[in-house]
């Protein structure tokens, strides 16, 4: 496992700070998306209230925005694949070959992003003066709210994953899928997990409204996984990649 | 007053910022030699193919024809000259992001010191008195009036760096680099004193730690020497950039306690502004700094200007002449890291090696990475002429290729940031910071880090001092507003709701 581990960083260092920085340019892009959906949201004054209107907006400003980073990630490439094809024994090639490196990064940076700013307010009021579950409410809205945002993250991770692999290989179910998922986990949330509802035992069922999330989760992250998000940086990869196909088509190290 | 005078003096030299990245293609234009005097002068390129070479157009150091001899041979059969310069810029752009993470980690730390320091310590948002340059107060009745005295407050606060950097300027360009250093040397002696002292009082104060004033007299002395000391004369590279670090954040902790809200709002865009036409206009003070600094062959002001990173120590050798060429140039580059400060070329140095004969050091293809990574000193270039030397002996005839020489040279490569973008990045932080809201601060901090790396694409596309205040401080005023205004209310919905999006 050390030496699994030891392998994956030897594999990476070249191409750490490129993919800090699609990390970095990925949390950009779902600000702006995040950005465009509110003014949507904030601009259609009568339906400010309905949250339902936001939220289906917001979700597909995100993978709308998933897909124009896709796009310029793909012109980025071009451009650089020829430089890299010129060091074709050099190791910066490794994120021209493996695709799901760039997928996994930028769904990884969505991911943070949206988890930053769902949790991050909470976080700091968990600080704060006030103290939760004093007057009956749910003591464990802290921790429910921590575990939702972990399951978004890596969800958005493996949306990036599934999605990307649907645009490279012209899948283009899977993008729908990707976007019909996203829409149908957000709107779950929908009226599911008010906080007065922990607070009485009768009320629990609703969890239950977040009872697909879980597996779904995992069953993402298995497919995600099983189109190399993670495998992609072994090494046997590495040993049969032999550099860039001279044609110039991307090489997708999966079994997929 | 007298206190807040200097500071203000020193934080209006701050402000003159750009980001700099040196071309050898451009330095020939301006100065003669290539080889830096400084330490704080960049490389851009790290002796690959075609710059060296191509470096002694105006003809002032090689004559034409060995210049284009060299460019053949140096790119073989295969690749024209211009695809090798496409190709070249290219590969800056792959080795670039490299160097964006480097620049990024001390605007972000700078930048997470001053958002852990408002937010956790009372002191930098209350209010209590304003500085000299802001005296029209904010809290008036009517709207108009406000944004009148906001402007006033504005214009003088832009006047003041104005005159500041155009005094400085003139300083520059008639030589009184005692007068300058002086002044340097009194801002950063206030502000690793006095605000410092400030700070540490407060800070011992927020967590009600007791200390007594020999330890504090002790603590304070021992960091303010050692902070001038490598600040204005030299020391450890990482210490240096972190006194420089935290002189920024004192600095901008210091405009967030004294500096008015929309006052300081305006101001970062006043000065965002000021920045675009200083660095960018023919005439502009910091571009004619930059130049006549080039011209002189002189760093500007270590007190001024966070000096990236490190010295890239490239050593290329041309592989055999068997290979096909387009591979052969990048596959040899063999680099290595050296602190900062070891490798000094000097002039005259310089001049040594620039002017040895340069078809006289063909055949120097021994691999000498391994036995020069243990010494890059400053009498690098004498020794790899002495090597030279006896290649040439051995060799008996200059030989076909002649591009070692040069792409063999210490090459210092990196990007630099004025002080001032620390500064005004980290107010705009934690200005946002200040209200509260975690977003707005996330989204900040976001924005203008994107607005940075998009700077130095802008850099590596242009080649030339760009302004890096402008494009960074937009996105993060843009983002400031909106998010106050429209994320967190639409962010807030969906957190009653426990919506995830």
């Amino acid at each position: 496992m050390t030496n699994n581990a030891h392998v994956i960083v030897h594999a990476l260092s070249p191409v750490i700070h490129e993919l800090m920085l699609v990390f970095l340019k990925s949390a950009f892009f779902w600000l702006v998306s995040l950005l465009l959906s509110s003014l949507w949201w904030f601009a259609v004054v009568p339906l400010r209230e309905q949250l339902a209107f936001g939220l289906v907006f917001s979700v597909i400003f995100q993978e709308a925005f998933r897909l124009v980073f896709y796009v310029l990630i793909r012109k980025a490439e071009i451009g650089l694949k020829r430089v890299w094809r010129e060091e074709a024994g050099g190791s910066t090639s490794a994120l021209v070959n493996n695709k799901s490196l760039i997928a996994y990064v930028s769904g990884f940076g969505f991911g943070v992003i949206s988890g930053a700013f769902s949790l991050v307010n909470v976080l700091a009021d968990m600080t704060g003066p006030g103290t939760i579950g004093l007057h009956g409410n749910p003591q464990n809205f802290f921790i429910t709210s921590a575990v939702l945002t972990l399951c978004f993250i890596l969800l958005h991770t493996c949306w990036g994953v599934v999605f990307f692999n649907g645009l490279e290989k012209k899948r283009y179910y899977q993008v729908v899928i990707v976007l019909l998922s996203h829409m149908l986990i957000s709107c779950l949330g929908r009226n599911g997990l008010h906080c007065e509802h922990l607070a009485r035992p009768a009320e629990w069922w609703k969890w239950f409204n977040f009872g697909p999330l879980f597996p779904y989760t995992v069953s993402v992250r298995v497919r995600a996984n099983q189109l190399a998000s993670v495998a992609c940086c072994y090494p046997s990869d590495f040993g049969r990649r032999g550099g860039i196909l001279a044609d110039g088509e991307a090489f997708w190290p999966t079994i997929y | 007053m007298d206190t807040q005078a200097q500071n203000q003096g020193f934080e209006v030299q701050e402000d003159d910022i750009e980001v700099a990245i040196r071309q050898p293609g451009q330095d020939s234009g301006r100065t003669t030699a290539d080889p830096e005097s400084g330490e704080v002068v960049p490389h851009h390129r790290q002796g690959q193919t075609s710059p060296p070479h191509r470096l002694p157009a105006d003809g002032t150091l090689l004559d034409q024809g060995e210049h284009t001899t060299q460019v053949d041979q140096s790119h073989g059969q295969s690749s024209s000259e211009d695809e090798a310069d496409d190709d070249d810029s290219e590969n800056e752009i792959v080795h670039g992001a490299k160097h964006v993470i480097m620049l990024f980690i001390p605007v972000i730390l700078c930048m997470l010191v001053v958002v852990t320091t408002i937010s956790s310590i009372g002191f930098y948002t209350k209010r209590d008195g304003y500085l000299i340059y802001t005296p029209f107060s904010e809290n008036t009745d009517s709207n108009a009036k406000r944004i009148r005295n906001v402007l006033g407050n504005t214009f003088i606060m832009l006047g003041v760096v104005v005159v500041m950097t155009t005094v400085l300027i003139l300083l520059y360009k008639y030589k009184c680099y005692k007068v300058i250093h002086g002044w340097l040397i009194m801002a950063s002696l206030l502000l690793l004193f006095l605000f410092s002292y400030v700070y540490l009082g407060e800070v011992l104060r927020n967590y009600n730690v007791p200390m007594d004033y020999i330890t504090v007299i002790l603590i304070m002395w021992n960091f303010g020497i050692v902070g001038l000391i490598c600040i204005h004369w030299k020391g450890p590279l990482h210490l240096q950039q972190a006194y420089l670090i935290m002189i920024s954040a004192l600095m901008g902790l210091i405009f967030i306690k004294y500096l008015p809200d929309w006052t300081l709002w305006f101001v970062l865009a006043a000065i965002s502004i000021w920045d675009l036409v200083a660095v960018l206009c023919p005439k502009g003070p910091l571009r004619i700094l930059v130049e006549t600094a080039q011209e002189r062959n002189e760093p500007i002001f270590p007190a001024l200007i966070y000096s990236s990173t490190m010295v890239w120590v490239v050593t290329t050798v041309e592989p055999d002449a068997g290979n096909d060429s387009g591979t052969s140039n990048i596959k040899a580059n063999n680099m290595e890291l050296v602190p900062l400060g070891e490798t000094t070329v000097t002039p005259e140095e310089s001049t040594v090696t620039e002017s040895s004969p340069r078809q006289d050091n063909g055949g120097f293809t021994e691999r000498n990475g391994d036995h020069e990574a243990r010494q890059r000193r400053r009498d690098e270039v004498a020794r790899r002429e002495v090597q030279q030397r006896s290649c040439r002996d051995e060799q008996g005839e200059p030989a076909t290729r002649v591009s070692v020489q040069q792409s063999d040279e210490p090459k210092e490569r990196g990007v630099k940031l004025g002080l001032g973008d620390f500064v005004f990045y980290s107010v705009l932080v934690g200005k946002a910071s200040s209200y509260g809201d975690w977003n707005t601060t996330i989204a900040c901090f976001v924005a203008i880090l994107i607005g940075l790396s998009f700077t130095l694409i802008l850099l590596a596309i242009f080649r030339k001092a760009l302004p890096a205040l402008p494009v960074s401080i937009t996105f993060g005023l843009v983002f400031y507003f909106s998010t106050r205004e429209i994320i967190a209310p639409f962010m807030e919905l969906c957190s009653v709701n426990q919506v995830y999006i």
